[in-house]
C-alpha cells in the first residue's frame, strides 16, 4: 500500500497537498461557529450531484419540462426522493448561507484584509439565489411560470431591464426558449460561476486563515491553536451528517418537492415565491405606479451595496463588537427588516381567503393532472394531459359528432336544442314557455308540434309544479349507477293531479314506461343519463321522438363506450353538473 | 378569435380562455390556450380585458362580492370599467378589440407591456 502511495507521491505530490489541508493550524482551536463554510460546499456538491441525476430524466422544453418532471415525480423510483432533496437543498443553502453571512458579521471576519472573501462570498449568496429563481421555472407547473413571471416582469419594469428581460425570456412571451435560457444558466452557468468563485473564496481563506474570536488575545490564540485535521475536520463532518439528516428527515416528511398543474397562460393561479423571495415580493404591495421602482430596484439596490460597503463603512479599531456597533445595527436592522415582511407575507395570506381558495383549487388540478399524467402525457405539452380524461374525450367526441347541430356553452350549431344545462328546472322551463326559440326547437323541422305556453295559459306556480313533476318521472327511470336527483316530492304530487286534470301536456306526452308518444316523448325516465343515451343511440323509438325524430342515429357509428361518455357528459350539463 | 355567443355575456363579468394556434421556437401547436379574457356588458355594449394585470402580469380574477377584479399577487383592484382603485398597478385593466360577429363574440387577443403608465402592445 505504501509502496503504491510513495509511486504516487512521487509523481503527483500527493501526500503534501493532504497535509497542506490538513495540517492548517486553527488559531484559538476548532470551533463550531466555522462550520458553516464547509457544510455550504458539502450542499453544493451534493445539489451537483442530485442535479446531474435529474437531469438525466428531465427535458427542457415547454411540451415536455412538466411531462418529465411528473414522470420523475411519480413514475421514477425514488425519483420523488431525489427531487426533493434537491428542491429541500435549495432552502437549506439559503439558510446556511444566512448563518454563515451572520457569523461573519459577528466575527468582523469582512474586515482587512478579508475584503475579497466577503466580496466573494457575497456574490455566491446571490448565485445561490439566482439558482433557486431559475430552478424554480424549470418544471412549468402553475406555480413556477406564474412566480417567474413576476420576477421577469419586474426586470422588464427597470430602466434598460427590457432587453434583459427579453434575452432572459428569448422573446415576448414565455415558451420553450426561456426553458432553455433558464437551463443553460442554471445546469451551466451558476455552477461554473459558483465552482470559480468558491476556488477563490476557498483560496483566500487558506491565505488569510478563520477569523478566531475577536475576546482571545494572540497569546491565547497561539496556545490553543491545533490543526484543522482531525478537530475542526471532525466537527465539520458532524455538521455536514446533521444537515444531511435534516434534510432526508425533511424530504421524506413533505414527500418531496410541490408539483402543481402543468403551466396554463389562461388560468389566474395564485402566484407566490418561495419563502425566502416572500420579502422582496411584500415589498413590492406597498409602492405604486412610478415608485415601484423603489421596492424593486433602490431598497434591494441599497441593501446589496451596503453590505458589499461593508469593509469601508466599519471603522472601528478593533474586531470587538462592542466598538462595531453601528454596521452590526445596520446588519441587524436589515434583517429585521426581511423577518418582517416574510411575516407579513405570511399572515397576509393566511387571512387571505381568495389564496386559500386557489390553493385548494391548485392543489386539486395538481393531483388530478399527475393522475392523468401516469397513463403518458400527449407530445403536445403539459396541458395536453386534459386529454387523458374521458370528460375531455366526451367534449372531443361532442365537437366532432354534436356540435354542427348542437350548441354548449355558445359553441356549435343552432339546429337542435341547446344542451348547457340541459334538462334542469331552468331548461325544462324554457322549453316549456318558448320551445320554438332557437334555444330549444326552433331550428329543427318539426319545431311547431308543440306551443308555447305563456304566463295567461299556465302561471308560474303550475309550471314549477309540472315541472317538479317532470323531474319525479325522471326518477322513476333513473339507472342504477346515477346519482339521484332532489325534488319537492309535494309540489310534484300537485304538478301530477294538475298533469291529470287540467294541464294540456298529456295530450301529446305519456308518462308510462315505453309508451307510444306519438312523436312526443314519454315523460317516464326522460333526461337521465340512461335516456340520453338511447336517444343518441336511435331517438326514433316510439317512446322517444318516434316518427318526428331528426336526430341521425349514431347507434353504428359510435361504441357503447362513447355514447356513454357522450350521454354523461350531456347530463353534467344540467342537473348532474358537478361541483 | 371566438370566444362565445352574445347572450352569454351580461352585467356579471365572464372569464373566457383564449385559444388560437400558437409557434412557439420549433413548436407549432394548434388550437392551445394562450390567455385569457373578462368580458363584461356595459351600457349595452360589450367590453374585453386582459385578464392578466398590468403591473406584473398575475391573472386578475372577479371578485363578485366586492364589485372588483382583483389581482391575486400584489393587492391591484380595478372596477368593473377596468379602472386602477387600488394598489401597484400603474394603469387601468387593459381593454382588448371585441368584434360582434352576428351573435358571435369575437376577440383580438394581444400582451401588452407590464409595468408601464401607458398601454404598450408587446
Amino acid at each position: 500500500m505504501s509502496g503504491m502511495l510513495d509511486w504516487i507521491d512521487e509523481r503527483t505530490g500527493l501526500r503534501k497537498l493532504v497535509s497542506e489541508a490538513l495540517d492548517e493550524p486553527v488559531p484559538g482551536g476548532a470551533r463550531v461557529r466555522y462550520v458553516f463554510g464547509s457544510v455550504l460546499t458539502f450542499l453544493f456538491m451534493q445539489q451537483v450531484v442530485l442535479g446531474i441525476l435529474l437531469a438525466t430524466y428531465y427535458s427542457p422544453s415547454a411540451s415536455d419540462a412538466w411531462a418529465s418532471t411528473a414522470y420523475i415525480q411519480d413514475q421514477v423510483a425514488g425519483g420523488w426522493f431525489l427531487r426533493g432533496l434537491h428542491h429541500h437543498g435549495s432552502s437549506a443553502m439559503v439558510v446556511i448561507t444566512i448563518l454563515h453571512m451572520g457569523q461573519v458579521v459577528l466575527a468582523g471576519a469582512y474586515r482587512k484584509p478579508r475584503e475579497f472573501n466577503w466580496w466573494t462570498g457575497l456574490l455566491m449568496g446571490g448565485l445561490v439565489l439566482g439558482f433557486a429563481l431559475t430552478g424554480y421555472l424549470l418544471p412549468w407547473d402553475q406555480k413556477g411560470f406564474w412566480a417567474t413571471q413576476v420576477a421577469t416582469g419586474i426586470m422588464g419594469t427597470v430602466p434598460g431591464g427590457e432587453s434583459v428581460q427579453h434575452t432572459l425570456q428569448g422573446g415576448d412571451q414565455y415558451g420553450n426558449l426561456t426553458i432553455t435560457r433558464f437551463y443553460a444558466l442554471h445546469v451551466f452557468v451558476m455552477p461554473i460561476s459558483l465552482a470559480a468563485l468558491l476556488g477563490a473564496h476557498i483560496y483566500l481563506f487558506r491565505r488569510h486563515g478563520v477569523t478566531p474570536p475577536a475576546s482571545l488575545s494572540d497569546e491565547q490564540l497561539k496556545a490553543k491553536s491545533a490543526p484543522f485535521w482531525p478537530d475542526q475536520l471532525f466537527i465539520d463532518v458532524v455538521a455536514m451528517a446533521i444537515t444531511g439528516a435534516a434534510l432526508v428527515w425533511l424530504t421524506y416528511s413533505t414527500h418531496g418537492a410541490e408539483l402543481f398543474a402543468p403551466a396554463d397562460p389562461a388560468s389566474n393561479f395564485v402566484a407566490r415565491p418561495e419563502w425566502y423571495f416572500l420579502f422582496l415580493f411584500q415589498l413590492l404591495k406597498y409602492f405604486e405606479g412610478p415608485a415601484a421602482i423603489i421596492a424593486t430596484v433602490i431598497i434591494p439596490g441599497a441593501a446589496a451595496v451596503f453590505l458589499f460597503a461593508l469593509p469601508f463603512l466599519d471603522r472601528a479599531p478593533t474586531r470587538k463588537p462592542r466598538q462595531r456597533m453601528p454596521v452590526l445595527l445596520g446588519v441587524a436592522t436589515l434583517m429585521a427588516g426581511v423577518v418582517a415582511l416574510t411575516a407579513l407575507a405570511i399572515v397576509e395570506d393566511a387571512g387571505n381567503e381568495k389564496f386559500t381558495e386557489g390553493l385548494v383549487q391548485a392543489e386539486h388540478d395538481a393531483e388530478r393532472t399527475r393522475e392523468l399524467a401516469l397513463a403518458g402525457v400527449p407530445p403536445e405539452g403539459g396541458n395536453a394531459v386534459w386529454q387523458n380524461d374521458p370528460h375531455f374525450a366526451a367534449i372531443t367526441l361532442f365537437k366532432e359528432h354534436c356540435s354542427t347541430c348542437h350548441q354548449i356553452d355558445g359553441k356549435g350549431g343552432d339546429e337542435a336544442p341547446r344542451l348547457t344545462h340541459y334538462g334542469d328546472r331552468e331548461w325544462l322551463r324554457g322549453a316549456v314557455r318558448d320551445p320554438r326559440s332557437k334555444a330549444y326547437f326552433g331550428g329543427t323541422k318539426n319545431h311547431e308540434a308543440m306551443e308555447a305556453y305563456a304566463v295567461a295559459d299556465l302561471s308560474d306556480d303550475n309550471l314549477d309544479a309540472l315541472i317538479e313533476y317532470m323531474l319525479m318521472l325522471r326518477e322513476q327511470g333513473r339507472g342504477a349507477d346515477e346519482v339521484a336527483q332532489t325534488f319537492d316530492a309535494a309540489l310534484a304530487e300537485r304538478g301530477k293531479a294538475f298533469w291529470a286534470d287540467e294541464a294540456d301536456c298529456s295530450a301529446c306526452h305519456q308518462i308510462e314506461k315505453g309508451a307510444d308518444g306519438d312523436g312526443a316523448p314519454t315523460m317516464w325516465g326522460r333526461g337521465t343519463k340512461e335516456w340520453i343515451g338511447r336517444v343518441i343511440r336511435d331517438s326514433s323509438q316510439v317512446d322517444l321522438y318516434g316518427k318526428a325524430a331528426e336526430m341521425p342515429s349514431f347507434a353504428k357509428k359510435l361504441s357503447d363506450e362513447e355514447i356513454a361518455m357522450l350521454a354523461e357528459y350531456v347530463d353534467q350539463q344540467g342537473l348532474a353538473k358537478p361541483e | 378569435m371566438i370566444v362565445g355567443d352574445r347572450s352569454q355575456f351580461g352585467e356579471q363579468p365572464i372569464k373566457v380562455d383564449i385559444y388560437a394556434d400558437r409557434t412557439d421556437a420549433w413548436n407549432r401547436t394548434r388550437n392551445v390556450k394562450i390567455g385569457s379574457a373578462w368580458v363584461v356588458e356595459q351600457a349595452g355594449e360589450l367590453i374585453a380585458f386582459s385578464s392578466a394585470c398590468p403591473h406584473l402580469g398575475c391573472a386578475v380574477d372577479w371578485s363578485a362580492d366586492v364589485g372588483k377584479f382583483k389581482c391575486p399577487c400584489h393587492r391591484s383592484a380595478f372596477g368593473i370599467d377596468g379602472s386602477h382603485e387600488e394598489g401597484p398597478s400603474p394603469r387601468p385593466l387593459d381593454t382588448l378589440e371585441l368584434e360582434l360577429r352576428e351573435q358571435l363574440v369575437a376577440i383580438r387577443f394581444q400582451h401588452f407591456k407590464q409595468g408601464s403608465e401607458t398601454k404598450v402592445p408587446t
